[in-house]
């Protein structure tokens, strides 16, 4: 029964990992849209940082916080690892609350400009130290929380994690978060570097640089071969 | 614009692999010339162990383990090279990085060749290895199939034969510019971004095709050969990852839309300007962001 609980627990968290991850995904496509199109990036990136301010940092968070303080309770040896986790909860809330503001605050010419640029790049930072922090979170997943805790801990953890994560399942994400659901549910989904603009002459240029440079590769491949069968005779 | 070091990776592949696999040179050659790409990329990628337990009955296989990590994951991975060369150092290189990105481990299947051994030959190693996976007891929903230009099509032929067999299913498979239809249709991509196609070039690909299918042109449109002519029921969630000016792009469309008709949760990911086998270059932004979506999505079937 309590080895039931424990992994229905652990699953419960690894599940929100997998919701977050697919979040994650998709902050790191809009974001590099969001100088060249900023009119359709923002509404996506506004829900996608709503979404994580009011389930992964209000409730996911703080489920996994109340792990730790047990273990914190059991093992306070093995807790030394996760006291910079709970550091990492507060300051990435803090780091969501203020590009959620940014975002919203920002008008579409800033964000076009040096202001989206930095913007972009401070969600792409965000990114990254989410999922480092995700992967030291399952470090301590796998090492043995399930071990340590008792099964009346176990319990007392199921008792408060009644909420789902609404990225687990679209349809309850579209009621919420219509745009980002609207997203997830694309076939395709088009992917460029960070603060890459349209420019369509510049593009031509490129088009045309590369029709040179491969004229100019075959015919210099053609040139080696023919004077590798000239000289053959030469050789022997 | 891509960055200016995968421009440059591209101007280079330009200048010299497209040349290479468009002209008519023989198989030994051609594997000697691309096999030199692999002194760039050390056998043992480091912080990783290479083990060679459990070996299969007809190719070799590696395990790839961060040292000291502990996880249940599993990527099993085809590797790429037109059924015809093997870069394993890339291969090894390019997973221990989506290791490292997801903890999990990998299984790199290094499946028998053509001309040598034409179809099945390759599958069947691909097949045995999934089967051999499950008989060690690793759950299904515990594995992802991976698989990077014609490896991204074994893979999807593999997952194909793992249906038509009833075996379970992975969780799901990371397809990276799969080569998905070996009948060489003359449309789409396949002809629209024939010359912005840094790498490849199908001049000599009809040939190169052949060759794994033994001659035998029929085979071609085998859906465990052409995924691309499949039934996608009952397939895992699907990741496709390709780069916009790929003439393999419509590969990748074609299984997707394929995919979503019968039901199946499939995305394909349009890289601005990446050329063939990105994810495969350490040293390209692109490629670091293209792996860290990998490993997003092995985070998402494999919770």
């Amino acid at each position: 029964m309590s080895r039931a609980t424990a992994e229905r627990f652990m699953q419960l968290l690894r599940s929100d990992h997998a919701g977050l991850s697919r979040v994650l995904r998709e902050i790191d496509l809009q974001q590099s849209r969001l100088q060249s199109s900023p009119e359709s990036a923002r509404p996506v990136l506004s829900e996608a940082m709503r979404y994580l301010l009011v389930y992964q940092h209000s409730v996911h968070h703080p489920r996994e916080d109340r792990l730790f303080a047990r273990i914190r309770a059991r093992e306070p040896g093995l807790y030394r690892n996760m006291s910079r986790l709970v550091r990492e909860h507060r300051t990435g809330q803090q780091r969501a609350e203020a590009l959620a503001g940014e975002l919203a605050r920002a008008t579409p010419s800033q964000l076009r400009g040096k202001r989206g640029q930095q913007l972009a790049r401070q969600l792409q930072q965000y990114v990254q130290h989410t999922r480092e922090h995700m992967k030291r979170e399952e470090a301590v997943f796998y090492t043995g929380s399930e071990r340590v805790l008792r099964p009346s801990d176990w319990a007392t953890l199921m008792e408060g994690s009644q909420q789902r994560d609404p990225a687990g399942d679209l349809q309850r994400l579209a009621a919420r978060y219509p745009r980002l659901a609207e997203r997830l549910l694309q076939p395709e989904r088009h992917v460029s570097e960070t603060g890459a603009r349209n420019a369509p002459r510049r593009e031509g240029l490129r088009v045309c640089a590369e029709r040179v440079i491969e004229f100019y590769a075959q015919l210099a491949h053609e040139t080696i071969d023919l004077a590798r069968i000239v000289i053959r005779p030469f050789r022997r | 614009m891509p960055s200016w070091q995968t421009t440059t990776a591209s101007l280079l592949s330009r200048l010299t692999v497209k040349q290479l696999l468009q002209r008519d040179v023989s198989v030994e050659k051609l594997r000697a010339q691309i096999g030199a790409i692999e002194r760039l990329f050390p056998a043992h990628p480091p912080g990783f162990e290479v083990a060679h337990d459990h070996p299969l009955p007809h190719c070799d296989a590696d395990w790839l383990r961060a040292r000291g990590a502990r996880t249940d994951r599993v990527i099993l991975h085809f590797p790429g090279g037109a059924y015809v060369v093997r870069l394993p150092n890339m291969e090894r290189a390019m997973l221990a990085r989506l290791c490292s990105a997801v903890s999990a481990r990998a299984r790199l299947v290094h499946y028998r060749l053509a001309p040598e051994h034409p179809f099945p030959a390759g599958h069947d190693d691909c097949v045995g290895a999934y089967r051999q996976l499950l008989e060690l007891g690793i759950r299904p929903n515990r594995i992802v199939l991976s698989g990077i230009s014609a490896g991204g099509g074994m893979a999807l032929g593999v997952l194909l034969a793992l249906r038509d067999q009833s075996l379970p299913m992975p969780a799901g498979a990371i397809l990276m510019s799969p080569l998905t239809d070996l009948t060489d249709p003359h449309d789409g991509t396949r002809v629209t971004n024939a010359l912005r196609d840094p790498v490849l070039s199908h001049k000599r690909g009809v040939e190169m095709r052949a060759m794994y299918v033994g001659g035998d042109h029929a085979k071609m449109v085998h859906p465990y050969v052409s995924p691309a002519f499949g039934d996608f029921t009952g397939l895992p969630r699907l990741l496709f990852q390709a780069g916009s000016t790929e003439i393999l792009l419509d590969d990748s469309r074609r299984c997707v839309e394929r995919a979503r008709e019968a039901g199946v949760d499939a995305e394909l990911e349009v890289w601005k300007e990446a050329p063939h086998g990105w994810q495969g270059l350490p040293f390209a932004p692109e490629s670091g962001r293209a792996i860290e979506h990998c490993a997003d999505f092995v985070r998402e079937c494999c919770p």
